[in-house]
């Protein structure tokens, strides 16, 4: 568990952060989301101490980050930054190790946790362990990057503004990857970034920032269906709604259905979505064939259920809880 | 070929053409300056070069290091000035000013080279360390190295082939400096050249200009070598 307590931060004149009190849950995924210049970088930067703050303080588990040693404290905390900073005369496993080495650990216990934290990211180390940073593409670079942090297996992520740098398919296909690695790892992190649909979509709590001051922080959900203020509204957008069904699978809606009849299942499955389809694309699905329910399958083509449109459009008017 | 690859031609014909020369003076006969072998004087002018370079190479580093740590920031701009400024004097000037100051023979040869030679090796050692991206500083410092860690595993490999070229400059330029160094009495391969122009004996003058010549080659192109394979990125 993060605690913020009233953590304020100048630059000269300016104040970057006003005394902002926050608390990220253990194993949960908290963006901090703003424009920029709303000061969610360097609340992220107070916590492993690349900034100091100059008022307040910050806990880490109870115990206030101040009474570590700076490079002890970081060691125990995953970063990972925009523009990668891989160490470029470094191989990628080098690079990976580098915090296990820093911790001093064993040879072969280095070597395995690097195959194993590679292959995680989808970058089997026989492959890429031995290449070089300047021969990998920009999203290899960032999966390398969520490696080398990850490496050490530390309670507590930090990233800043991770994917920004990737392109926007890429960006997309490595948040998916990065949601599917928190479900299995549970890290408790700290996500900085101005998008919204990212922070929506990777966030299990949100919290907004706007000229160094916390203007809300709650469940993701919440923060959709109930936005505490006009600018947390405007600046979530006005398709909060869809937003909202972008979070829930087509799966937490489905109702059983009749039977496959004699025509069996499988031109069924043809036609079926997958039930993991989020109910923002099963909504474009209802627009685009008129119709008002759809079959829902499984990894092996197996229906498990149907999706109604009445009951989607009722999510949607109900305020996102399913 | 490769720059490696030519790099590694160089050194080992200029390196056998100044073993051969400096082993077996018998190969030149006209060779006759009386007062040393070849091989002294090589060694002599060896001596002046190795010793002076190495304090600058220690020195220029040391300094570049110093001015870009957050202690030293503040004497940055100035120490620049001072380099590039200090570069602009011939190092014979700065050869002839240390007369004066520390007398004739060895110490004022090598005081003065090593003085010439630091500027190069800072100039570029800051510059190298000015370059290493801040996103890598960044990223060293949130994984937790120590700041001598940081400046020991990251900054300074990083800057390695500036600093390689720096060094190369100035072991270079200190090879031809040394030779004037015979002015002060600092003999070396200098001497035979001097005693050469005051005598107008050619021979005395090409034994000590092409031995110099060659030095100064064999060792321009060991740096090449040096840089060809510490340089991980261009190693494939």
């Amino acid at each position: 568990m993060i605690t913020f307590e009233a953590v304020t931060r100048r630059y000269g004149a300016m104040t970057a952060l006003d005394a902002v009190s926050l608390t990220v849950p253990d194993h949960q995924l908290c963006v901090l989301l703003g424009p920029s210049g709303s000061g969610k970088s360097t609340l992220l930067r107070l916590v492993n101490r690349l900034l100091e703050a100059h008022a307040g303080r910050i806990l880490v588990d109870g115990r206030d980050i101040r009474s570590y040693r700076a490079e002890l404290l970081r060691r125990t905390i995953g970063y990972v930054i925009q523009n990668v900073g891989l160490f470029p005369h470094w191989k990628v496993a080098d690079n990976v190790a580098t915090v296990p080495r820093l911790l001093d650990w064993e040879r072969p216990r280095i070597r395995a946790r690097v195959a194993e934290v590679l292959d995680l990211v989808g970058l089997p180390a026989g492959i890429y362990g031995g290449r070089y940073p300047h021969e990998l593409s920009g999203g290899e670079a960032q999966r390398v990057g969520v490696a080398r942090a990850l490496a050490s297996d530390p309670p507590i992520l930090l990233m800043d503004e991770p994917f920004s740098a990737v392109d926007p398919l890429g960006r997309q296909r490595i948040q998916g990857e990065f949601l599917e690695i928190q479900r299995r790892l549970r890290k408790t992190v700290v996500f900085v970034t101005h998008d919204v649909d990212e922070a929506i979509r990777l966030g299990d709590r949100i919290a907004l920032l706007k000229d160094g001051r916390l203007v809300q922080h709650d469940r993701t959900e919440v923060l959709l269906e109930r936005p505490a203020t006009p600018f947390v509204a405007e600046f979530l957008g006005r398709d909060r709604a869809l937003k909202r069904l972008s979070r829930v699978q087509a799966r937490a809606l489905a109702r059983a259905g009749d039977p496959p009849g004699s025509a069996g299942a499988a031109p069924l499955a043809a036609g079926a979505l997958p039930e993991t389809t989020d109910l923002r694309l099963a909504l474009a699905h209802f627009l685009e064939s008129g119709t008002d329910r759809v079959a829902l399958k499984d990894g092996q083509d197996g229906i498990t259920g149907w999706l109604h449109r009445q009951d989607l459009e009722a999510l949607a008017r109900s305020g996102g809880q399913a | 070929m490769r720059a490696a690859g030519w790099s590694w031609l160089a050194l080992s014909g200029f390196g056998s053409a100044l073993a051969a020369l400096t082993l077996a003076p018998g190969l030149w006969p006209w060779v006759t300056y009386p007062r040393a072998t070849p091989l002294e004087l090589l060694g002599g002018h060896l001596a002046l070069v190795g010793l002076s370079t190495l304090a600058a190479v220690v020195a220029g580093l040391g300094l570049a290091i110093a001015v870009t740590r957050p202690a030293g920031r503040a004497f940055l701009p100035l120490a620049r000035t001072l380099a590039s400024a200090g570069q602009t004097f011939p190092p014979t000037a700065v050869l002839i000013l240390m007369v004066p100051a520390l007398g004739f023979g060895r110490g004022p040869a090598w005081a003065a080279l090593a003085l010439y030679g630091v500027l190069p090796v800072f100039a570029n050692t800051v510059e190298a360390l000015l370059a290493v991206p801040e996103a890598i500083r960044e990223a060293a410092r949130g994984l937790g190295f120590r700041p001598a860690q940081i400046l020991w595993r990251v900054e300074l490999p990083l800057s390695r082939p500036l600093i390689l070229a720096g060094v190369r400059t100035s072991t270079v330029v200190n090879v031809g400096t040394a030779a004037i160094g015979a002015t002060v009495g600092a003999g070396g391969l200098g001497a035979p050249i001097l005693s050469g122009l005051v005598t107008q004996n050619n021979g005395y003058l090409a034994e000590g200009a092409i031995l110099a010549g060659l030095l100064a080659l064999t060792l321009d192109a060991g740096f090449g070598v040096l840089g060809a394979a510490g340089d991980v990125r261009s190693s494939r």
